[in-house]
């Protein structure tokens, strides 16, 4: 089959030609019918049969058109390649030649058989007898005539020698002598002379007809068998009677005898066969055309409705392939809708239904397979969500360590965006943001030294101010679901850090516990001392004495004071928050400050500055410690200098104090915030401990770096009321 | 075809007509074998009309059988049920070939002053043949006789 098109549009439609053909094949039916009927019997349609075999010849042409038409428009069809006009071509040839082999043998058969019957009614032995039949009656008649004849003349001889006065008793006397039904006297000019007849003969006589008068004076005599109507078949013979005197006017002697009946049917039967048998025999040829024209029309009909039926039958058996096609052709190019069904029990219907039943399953498993497809993405997407969504950073690697996703909190977490990282490999990470290189290093190296095994590891991360904690996870995926690794890492800092501070806070309670309970029997024990030997004792023992006393109740009261602040650090009474101004909380603490600082302090604060949510006993703690930090750090300075500044930014209000002393060498700066951690000689360690530990409690954050060329600047980080004003403190600081 | 012609008569009017009447070979062979034939005589008289169709004024068919006994050896003509017996063909043809038709048109139903358009002719009714003679018939000159329409004006 080469190129496929469209099925031609055929100039008419199909039921046209259905009817038509119906139509064709009925009239055709009817014309023969009444043909044949005509053929057989001889009286019907006798006169119509001109029209009858123009009638059939007229169906003849219409179906002949017909199969033409059928003819081209398979043609046409094969021209376009039709699918099934290949088979319906073969069916109809088949068909056809079903048709026209038997049909023709018939046809040959029947044509030869008639000729043979019809030649065989006709055998010279029959024409000789029924001839010699006929001549037999003829001679019986022509016998009886000239017997008729004789005595006719006999008769009139008798006659003329009678004077007419006894014409009609001779005439009486010689009828019954000669056994003549009827005899007639009449003169020429036909008037009736004398009349004598038997018993059956009526009033009037038969009188001879102006022919046969003609003749008799012609040929002086005539004798012919006439048919005498009601009457039958009757001997007349005109005899003229003998003139004697030439006065005398010509008589004519008329005899009529009847044929006797058995004879006169005999003949007539003979002349009726005789006839038939000429007539028949005449008519041979005619009968043998018209049979065959019959026979010839009926076989063109036959054969022509056989043709166009086949046509038709082979356009219906190949209808269903023509269904089978479209419907594959429609199901390649992924339509699924149903075919008509071709509506017949065969095998050709339960093709096309089962063909159905295919393209329905087909829909069903597409519609299913679509259904799977949207409940996987949305699994997907849902995964996704929830990865995306977590707080955690999640990275996935392939086999080879190539990295292969990262979730959005990864890149907020190391504060990079990944994308542009995918498909490289940790070790080769580059250093766009701090620390990432190594730490991409590090994870290199851990999933390298754990193989198949999990492992966690925590990661230090430098930042520009702070240090990162990071707590890597990492596995490897099973080789079932595509292999690889995927590494799941969170921001321990804060974590780690509120760990410490607890940790820390435990001890200081334990400390201050443990060490308080000595030092008041200590101090008494020393005051008893002094008390009891201060008047016992020489005035340089005493002096001694009182001297070590004292040191001793100083050293007591510094410890109890250390334990104090321990005891503070430890135990974080409960926020009383509320919302305040830290511009004038700064200068409230800064009165205090006032004589021993005084001019060295520079404010900087910005008076928009909008209120936090806070305890103000604690805050001003902090503050606090922070100014006897920067005081501290600049003992000893010739040009002192505090600023103190405030600012608004991100939502946070800022309070930043920066000195230009002596700031904080580079091993402690990290870890200035722990608990004795110190670089002054008298320090507990505590106080940027506990302003951290305050700062956090409240939501904020506190930040600490060296100035140059000298100094350190310490910010705090608190959040604005106006934007979280339902902050939870308590909540903050149990982390 | 010698002649025709209407003539006026005290009760109507009769059509007087004169043949020539020839059979040919074949249909004198079929008489003469026993076949009758029968010859059709078709007279239509009607007044053209340039407005209308003509209107028919009368309308006339007579038919004759021409048989042969061959028992007998005579020729019968017959028309409706009256027959006339002749010794030979040639008298049965000259019978025949005279027409004389009485009461052809209604008396009174012809105007004076309009013209009348009469036509005639006589031909052979092949569909009385038997019937294997009609297959030959169809279509041949054999069997065709017939005389063409012969048309004339009358006007009484």
């Amino acid at each position: 089959m080469s190129a496929v098109s469209p099925p031609a549009k055929p100039a008419l439609p199909r039921v046209v030609v259905r009817y038509a053909l119906v139509a064709c094949v009925g009239l055709g039916a009817v014309a023969l019918f009444l043909l044949a009927t005509a053929s057989a019997s001889p009286a019907r349609f006798a006169e119509r049969y001109p029209l009858l075999l123009v009638l059939n010849g007229a169906v003849a042409a219409m179906l002949t058109a017909l199969v033409l038409y059928q003819l081209v428009t398979l043609r046409r069809k094969l021209r376009a390649g039709v699918f099934g006009a290949r088979l319906t071509l073969r069916l109809v040839l088949l068909f056809a030649l079903m048709a026209l082999v038997p049909g023709a043998l018939i046809y040959g058969m029947s044509v030869q058989f008639l000729a043979r019957s019809i030649e065989s009614w006709f055998e010279v032995r029959v024409d000789k007898a029924l001839e010699s039949g006929l001549n037999l009656g003829r001679g019986v008649l022509d016998g009886m005539l000239r017997d008729l004849a004789a005595r006719a003349d006999a008769m009139a001889l008798a006659l003329s020698t009678r004077p007419p006065a006894e014409h009609l008793a001779a005439l009486n006397a010689l009828r019954e002598q000669a056994g003549i039904e009827e005899a007639t006297l009449f003169s020429e000019r036909g008037r009736v002379l004398a009349f004598s007849g038997n018993e059956r003969v009526g009033l009037l006589p038969e009188l001879p007809g102006a022919a046969a008068l003609r003749e008799l004076r012609a040929a002086r005599s005539y004798s012919a068998i006439e048919a005498i109507p009601d009457k039958g078949l009757y001997l007349r013979v005109l005899a003229p009677v003998p003139v004697l005197a030439l006065a005398e006017e010509p008589r004519v002697l008329q005899l009529l005898q009847p044929v006797p009946a058995q004879l006169a049917r005999e003949a007539e039967a003979v002349q009726a066969g005789y006839r038939e048998y000429q007539e028949l025999a005449l008519a041979r040829r005619g009968l043998k055309r018209l049979y065959g024209i019959t026979l010839t029309l009926t076989l063109l009909l036959a054969l022509l409705s056989a043709a166009a039926l086949a046509f038709e039958l082979s356009d219906r058996l190949s209808a269903p392939l023509g269904v089978l096609v479209e419907g594959t052709r429609a199901v390649a190019s992924g339509d699924y809708s149903m075919r008509a069904a071709v509506a017949s029990r065969d095998e050709l219907g339960q093709l096309t239904e089962s063909f159905n039943r295919m393209t329905q399953q087909l829909a069903e498993a597409r519609a299913q397979a679509e259904r799977h497809q949207a409940a996987l993405a949305h699994a997907k997407a849902y995964l996704e969500s929830v990865l995306a969504n977590l707080s955690a950073g999640v990275l996935a690697f392939d086999e080879e360590l190539n990295l292969r996703a990262a979730n959005r909190s990864a890149g907020d977490l190391l504060g990079i965006d990944f994308a542009p990282l995918i498909g490289a490999p940790p070790a080769r990470w580059p250093a766009s943001a701090p620390g990432i290189a190594e730490l991409g290093r590090a994870i290199a190296e851990a999933f390298a030294a754990a193989g198949t095994a999990q492992w966690e590891r925590q990661v230090e991360r430098p930042l520009r101010d702070r240090t990162q904690l990071l707590l890597l996870r990492g596995t490897r995926l099973p080789g079932a679901t595509d292999g690889g690794c995927v590494l799941v890492f969170d921001d321990i800092t804060q974590l780690a850090e509120a760990q410490r501070a607890a940790a820390w806070a435990e001890v200081a309670r334990r400390l201050a516990h443990e060490i308080r309970n000595p030092l008041t029997p200590i101090q008494l024990s020393a005051e008893r001392l002094q008390a009891k030997l201060a008047g016992k004792l020489a005035p340089p023992d005493a002096e001694m004495l009182a001297r070590s006393t004292q040191t001793i109740v100083n050293q007591v009261a510094a410890l109890k004071h250390m334990v104090d602040a321990f005891t503070q650090y430890a135990r974080a009474p409960e926020l009383a928050p509320r919302e305040l101004d830290l511009n004038a909380l700064t200068r409230e603490v800064l009165t205090l400050y006032e004589s021993s600082l005084g001019h060295a302090v520079r404010l900087e604060l910005d008076p928009e500055l909008p209120p936090v949510v806070g305890d103000p006993a604690r805050l001003r703690q902090v503050i606090h410690n922070l100014l006897q930090n920067a005081q501290d750090a600049l003992a000893g300075e010739p040009e002192p200098r505090i600023t103190i500044a405030s600012g608004y930014a991100e939502g946070m209000v800022q309070l930043a104090i920066s000195d230009n002393g002596c700031g904080f060498p580079g091993e402690v700066l990290g870890r200035a915030f722990e608990p004795y951690v110190t670089t002054k000689p008298g320090g507990t360690g505590l106080g940027l401990a506990i302003v951290k530990r305050i700062v956090e409690e409240h939501g904020g954050s506190v930040a600490l770096a060296n100035r140059a060329p000298r100094g350190a600047r310490v910010t705090l980080r608190l959040p604005a009321a106006a934007h979280e004003p339902a902050r939870q403190p308590a909540a903050q600081a149990k982390v | 075809m010698r002649k025709a012609a209407l003539a006026a008569a005290e009760d109507g009017y009769f059509l007087e007509a004169d043949f020539d009447i020839a059979l040919t070979h074949t249909l004198e062979e079929a008489l003469n074998k026993g076949v009758p034939l029968y010859f059709v005589l078709e007279f239509e008289l009607t007044r053209p009309r340039w407005y209308w169709f003509n209107e028919r004024i009368a309308n006339a068919r007579q038919q004759y059988r021409l048989s042969y006994n061959a028992l007998t050896r005579q020729y019968r003509v017959g028309v409706g049920a009256l027959y006339q017996n002749f010794g030979s063909l040639r008298e049965a043809l000259e019978f025949m070939s005279r027409v004389r038709v009485r009461d052809i048109v209604e008396p009174g139903s012809l105007r004076k002053d309009a013209a009348y358009t009469a036509v005639l002719r006589l031909r052979l009714d092949t569909a009385q043949l038997p019937r294997p003679f009609q297959v030959s018939a169809v279509g041949s000159r054999e069997w065709n006789l017939s005389s063409d329409w012969y048309r004339w004006t009358v006007s009484p």
